[in-house]
């Protein structure tokens, strides 16, 4: 294995051992002080976002996309290079001040500023998340049982807000460009070919246990463009792509079990936040790649620690470990 | 040899934690500075100019302080995390 392909590897995989090594030194005080500094940062992003609203140049990601004929612009990314980067954070942070922070009223405040901000980011995957996030507190004690009505309903409304101001184009062109690039990694876009695959001994391993472990990343695309390094960079734009072409299909399928199992203890037992954190972590998976995103790795890392050492990440109050 | 082993056993439990809770806020919190680069691009460029926001005007000492201060915090964690086994035997 080539050496720069190991070390993009080794940064991809980097949050994995942190979860492990931080562990023993994750307390309360920790939590509040990076709180309040992530609280801080969103509070400056969503003030830099308004400036930019009339102000942006441009974007790197094409032309310069105004609201109609107006000239004010539709995606503004705040401090971060990129819109659903940007979204991520506010999400992120606002769900990080949530172990912090207790009182409901805030809490609103807080969910409300996070729609704000990710609404001026116009990704389509924030705005689901902050609507879930606002829906959720909006439920108060009712959540768990409007949980099924507000997912979905937040998808929808997404959906139509999202599609209004970006083009009636933008849901197909935005998941069809991440469902091709999962496909093509995967090796088989249709589903006949895949089950067939599924029959054949060999592909089937060869699509379990992946040999290009850290070519699948961010690191590895901009050694190859930036640095003209000599890698066969495989471009993913998607954490769940990332798993297949990093590790195979195997670990897509761990992630998947543990996600749905984490999400469904979570909720049986009541721990709303935690609920909260794992829809986040499951919907940008989708469209961003979380582990290489800084520093949200960071910030995902450090909560979920936090929670499992205090008993009450999945487990609200203990309750189903009595 | 006997540099190697004061280094690890004077870093103590408190200190390592200090060392990296302010790694790890430093990281986090100097995000403006981080990406000064694209903010001057925003303020500088005139509007509906086509620009590339992240390619330009980061200072390089900037960017080499940024790449160091998360391996830094992983190599605490690392210290603090492995040093312990050494001191219960």
């Amino acid at each position: 294995m080539d050496i720069w392909q190991f070390m993009v590897g080794i940064r991809w995989f980097l949050p994995f051992f942190l979860f492990i090594l931080i562990i023993s030194m994750n307390d309360k005080d920790l939590l509040r002080q990076l709180a309040y500094v992530s609280f801080g940062i969103m509070a400056m992003n969503l003030i830099m976002q308004l400036w930019q609203i009339g102000n942006i140049p441009s974007v790197w990601w094409g032309t310069w996309a105004t609201i109609g004929e107006t000239r004010l612009s539709t995606r503004n990314p705040g401090f971060f290079p990129l819109p659903v980067t940007s979204a991520m954070f506010t999400c992120f942070s606002t769900l990080f001040t949530f172990l912090v922070v207790k009182g409901l009223r805030i809490r609103l405040t807080l969910g409300f500023f996070c729609l704000v901000s990710v609404f001026l980011t116009m990704s389509g995957t924030g705005f689901c998340v902050a609507l879930i996030i606002l829906g959720t507190l909006l439920a108060r004690k009712y959540w768990r049982i409007l949980l099924p009505v507000i997912v979905p309903t937040s998808y929808v409304l997404t959906k139509i807000i999202i599609s209004f101001f970006r083009g009636s184009h933008y849901f197909a062109q935005s998941l069809g460009t991440r469902q091709t690039v999962f496909s093509r990694n995967s090796e088989e876009t249709d589903l006949l070919n895949f089950l067939a695959m599924w029959l054949d001994g060999s592909k089937l391993i060869d699509w379990f246990f992946s040999a290009n472990f850290g070519l699948g990343t961010n690191g590895a695309v901009l050694l190859k463009n930036n640095l003209g390094i000599d890698i066969i960079a495989i471009a993913t734009d998607s954490f769940l792509t990332q798993l297949v072409v990093n590790l195979g299909g195997f670990s897509l399928m761990i992630y998947l079990i543990l996600m749905t199992s984490a999400t469904l203890l979570a909720y049986i037992s009541g721990s709303k936040v935690t609920v909260l954190w794992l829809f986040a972590i499951g919907i940008f998976s989708v469209t961003a790649t979380i582990t290489e995103a800084f520093p949200m790795f960071l910030l995902v890392i450090v909560a979920i620690t936090y929670g499992i050492k205090n008993g009450d990440f999945l487990f609200r109050n203990k309750r189903l470990l009595k | 040899m006997i540099f190697r082993k004061n280094l690890i056993f004077d870093l103590d439990d408190k200190k390592l934690k200090f060392l990296f809770r302010w790694l790890l806020l430093l990281s986090i919190g100097l995000i403006p500075l981080w990406h000064i680069g694209e903010l001057i691009n925003i303020l500088t460029t005139e509007r509906g100019f086509r620009i590339n926001q992240a390619a330009l005007h980061t200072p390089l000492f900037l960017v080499i302080i940024k790449n160091l201060l998360v391996p830094a915090m992983v190599f605490v964690s690392f210290l603090l995390c492995f040093s312990r086994p050494f001191r219960l035997s």
